[in-house]
C-alpha cells in the first residue's frame, strides 16, 4: 500500500511541470480573448478600415471570418455618372452578396465585373451585405465612375 | 465587442443562474427528467451561443469564453470565500448522530430515504442509528460518516453492551 502512494509521488514531478503550462494556458486565452474582442478576427475595431479617394468614403472590414456577415459601406463624394457601381468577378466567388442598399434595377455580369446599376444618379451612400463563403485573402475592387479603388480582405476559417 | 464573446459570457451566466436555483440536487442526483432538461437546454444554447457564425474560429472563441470564465470564477472563489459561498454553495449537514434534521431535508428537496440510499451505496449501512453524520456536500453527493469506522470497534461495543 505504502509503495503505492510513493510511486504516486514520484509522479509529482509530472504535475509540477504541468501547473505552469496551465498558467501559460490561461495567459493565450487571454491573449485570444482580448484579440477577439478588438477585433483581430472580425467585428472590432482591429479589423474595421476607413478608405476614401476623390470618388468616395469607403467603410469595410479587414478581417472577416467565414459565414459572418459583414458590410461595405460606401459615401459617394459626387454622383454616380453612369448610375452603376462594378465590382470585380472574381470577388463574389468568395462572397455572396446578400443585399445591396438601395436596391439596384439591373444587374449585368460580363467576364471580369459584376455591375449594379441604380435608377438614378443622385445616390449618396450604398451598402453592400456580404457573406464569405471562402477563406483566406481576398481582394475587392470597386469601380466608381472610373475609378478603380482596391481594398484587402483576409477571411478567417 | 466580438459578439460571440460577449453571447458566451451572458449564456455562461444565464446557464449558472438558473442551474444554481435549481439547487445541488439537479447537479449531485440526475434523475431521467434532469438529463432531458439538460439536452434540451443545450440544444437552445448552442442556438443562442453560435447563431449565423459557422466559422472554426468562431467556435473556438465561443468555447475559449466558456473555459476561462469557469478557471477565472474557480480561481476567485478559491480567493474570496463569500464568492465561492455564492457560486458552490456551502455543505449543509442532514444527519447528527443517527436523527435526521427534518426540516433541512425536505428544504434541500431530498428524503430520507435519500440518506439511506447514500449510506447503503457508500459504506454498506443499513439503518440510520449507523451514521454519524450525512452532509449534502456542495456539488449535490450526499457524504455519510459512520459511526463506527473502525468495525471491530462496533463490534465491541455492541458486546459490552
Amino acid at each position: 500500500m505504502e509503495d503505492a502512494i510513493k510511486s504516486i509521488e514520484k509522479e509529482y514531478k509530472f504535475q509540477k511541470i504541468e501547473w505552469p503550462v496551465f498558467r501559460v494556458g490561461w495567459v493565450i486565452m487571454a491573449v485570444f480573448l482580448i484579440t477577439g474582442i478588438a477585433g483581430l478576427f472580425g467585428s472590432g475595431a482591429l479589423s474595421e478600415r476607413k478608405e476614401e479617394n476623390t470618388e468616395a468614403s469607403v467603410e469595410y472590414e479587414q478581417l472577416l471570418r467565414y459565414s459572418v456577415e459583414s458590410k461595405v459601406f460606401i459615401l459617394l463624394k459626387k454622383p454616380l455618372a453612369d448610375s452603376t457601381l462594378s465590382i470585380n468577378a472574381d470577388y463574389i466567388k468568395a462572397m455572396k452578396i446578400d443585399k445591396v442598399i438601395p436596391e439596384p434595377i439591373a444587374m449585368e455580369l460580363n467576364d471580369s465585373m459584376l455591375k449594379y446599376r441604380f435608377a438614378n444618379t443622385d445616390i449618396e451612400e450604398i451598402s453592400l451585405i456580404l457573406k464569405p463563403i471562402d477563406t483566406g485573402k481576398k481582394q475587392l475592387k470597386l469601380h466608381i465612375n472610373g475609378t478603380e479603388s482596391v481594398f484587402n480582405q483576409y477571411i478567417f476559417f | 465587442m466580438e459578439s460571440i464573446i460577449l453571447r458566451s459570457a451572458v449564456i455562461y451566466v444565464f446557464i449558472f443562474i438558473i442551474l444554481r436555483l435549481g439547487g445541488k440536487r439537479t447537479l449531485g442526483e440526475m434523475t431521467t427528467f434532469d438529463l432531458v432538461l439538460l439536452l434540451i437546454i443545450s440544444e437552445a444554447t448552442q442556438q443562442a451561443l453560435i447563431d449565423t457564425d459557422h466559422s472554426i474560429v468562431g467556435g473556438m472563441m465561443a468555447i475559449t469564453t466558456l473555459v476561462f470564465i469557469d478557471i477565472m470564477v474557480q480561481l476567485l472563489s478559491n480567493k474570496f470565500k463569500k464568492l465561492d459561498q455564492v457560486v458552490n454553495s456551502v455543505p449543509v449537514i442532514l444527519l447528527l448522530d443517527g436523527q435526521p434534521i427534518l426540516d433541512r431535508i425536505h428544504k434541500s428537496r431530498l428524503k430520507v430515504e435519500d440518506i439511506l440510499e447514500a449510506a447503503r451505496k457508500l459504506q454498506g449501512l443499513e439503518k440510520l442509528e449507523q451514521i454519524k453524520y450525512a452532509i449534502l456536500e456542495k456539488d449535490g453527493s450526499i457524504s455519510i460518516v459512520p459511526k463506527h469506522l473502525n468495525p471491530g470497534a462496533a463490534a465491541l461495543e455492541e458486546l459490552q453492551a
